[in-house]
């Protein structure tokens, strides 16, 4: 029965009406429109104060706080802040400190990936004055935090090889938004038969553009490389942003 | 396990819609999911019909997700194609190597209906 006017007649009322008031509303929204939307602003804002925010991904284990601590070697620890996001525990936290890095750590609980808010509420308590890098080291995860906008300017993926070298083609998502992928571990590759070949086929298929990087964590001229490289892309954004 | 997040904004566009519209019960919503992305179909489902019990507008919604596949378009000629996942394939007209994502990418809320 119609609750308008109380007749029968459903006929009338069109193929996809049940009831007379029912609405028929066209959104068309993107469903990580206020994450994205945060994240932009989050963006702007650093490159405002012209900071360069890196979103650091990978595996647990992978080697990226080994990373952070290896630039550290090579830029003055005093122009880096570090966001560090794990489910639990602050050891990364102490870790960074320990080399005079400041450092704010997030713990997700069960949560796999950083979000744009997290950070937002991160940097409310940290001061970034005299800062030039914000390395956000992500939750180690290649699944979640793809594709998970968080303000970052660039993401760099730390890939070991004692994960193996099938790892871009199965977890593709995580590398195809890669401006670096660090391979890791990089010493170790023949010792767990690395198919370097491979695994440089799979990343030219899924981000032929990516800058590549091999690490030995033994050697610092790969963190001289990547601090190059981190110079250099802060010169870009920044510069992109001026002009 | 990362469709939770997702899917609690995916509510809380639907709340901010149907009070907008003044809608007090939804009853269907359509959702568009990319080829392309990390969230599948079976557990947003799963997640939204959870959800939904706290929300008093959603006691009778339906979602319906309408799966949209991966395309891609050669920089070098042109030419489109489809794609299941991220590793690009060569483009079938000429070879190259330079292909972009046009679709796939997104999650999108496209309708909504109720009174």
């Amino acid at each position: 029965m119609c609750k308008e006017c109380g007749c029968e007649d459903k006929a009338a009322k069109g193929p996809q009406q049940n009831g007379s008031d029912e609405k028929n509303v066209q959104i068309d929204r993107k469903v990580t429109e206020a994450n994205d939307a945060t994240a932009n602003k989050i963006a702007h804002e650093l490159i405002h104060k012209e900071i360069l925010c890196i979103n650091l991904l990978g595996s647990p284990g992978s080697g990226k706080t080994t990373l952070i601590e290896g630039i550290a070697q090579n830029i003055p620890a005093k122009i880096i802040g570090v966001i560090q996001g794990d489910l639990e525990s602050d050891v990364d936290k102490k870790r960074l400190e320990q080399m005079n890095i400041e450092a704010y750590q997030i713990n997700t609980h069960s949560g796999c990936h950083l979000n744009a808010e997290m950070i937002k509420e991160a940097l409310g308590s940290m001061n970034l004055d005299n800062k030039r890098f914000l390395i956000v080291e992500n939750v180690g995860n290649l699944v979640c935090p793809a594709g998970v906008k968080i303000g970052q300017h660039i993401n760099i993926v730390v890939s070991s090889t004692t994960e193996g070298s099938d790892k871009p083609k199965k977890y593709p998502y995580i590398f195809m938004d890669a401006d670096l992928i660090l391979i890791s571990k990089y010493d170790l590759k023949d010792a767990v038969g690395f198919d370097e070949q491979s695994y440089l086929s799979d990343i030219s298929r899924i981000n032929p553009q990516a800058r590549i990087i091999k690490c030995s964590n033994r050697k610092s001229s790969c963190f001289q490389e990547v601090a190059h490289f981190l110079e250099h892309e802060r010169e870009h954004v920044l510069g992109h942003h001026h002009h | 396990m990362h469709e939770l997040a997702i899917t609690k904004e995916v509510i809380r566009i639907i709340r901010e819609e149907a009070e907008k519209n003044s809608i007090s019960s939804v009853k269907y919503v359509s959702l568009e999911l990319g080829g392309l992305t990390t969230y599948k179909k079976e557990s947003l489902l799963y997640f939204f019909n959870i959800l939904k019990k706290d929300e008093e507008a959603l006691q009778e919604a339906v979602l319906k997700i309408i799966e949209v596949g991966g395309k891609v378009r050669c920089k070098e000629c042109g030419a489109v194609g489809t794609v299941e996942d991220p590793i690009l394939p060569l483009c079938k007209a000429c070879d190259s190597s330079d292909i972009e994502i046009t679709q796939g990418k997104d999650l999108r809320l496209r309708d909504l209906r109720g009174n």
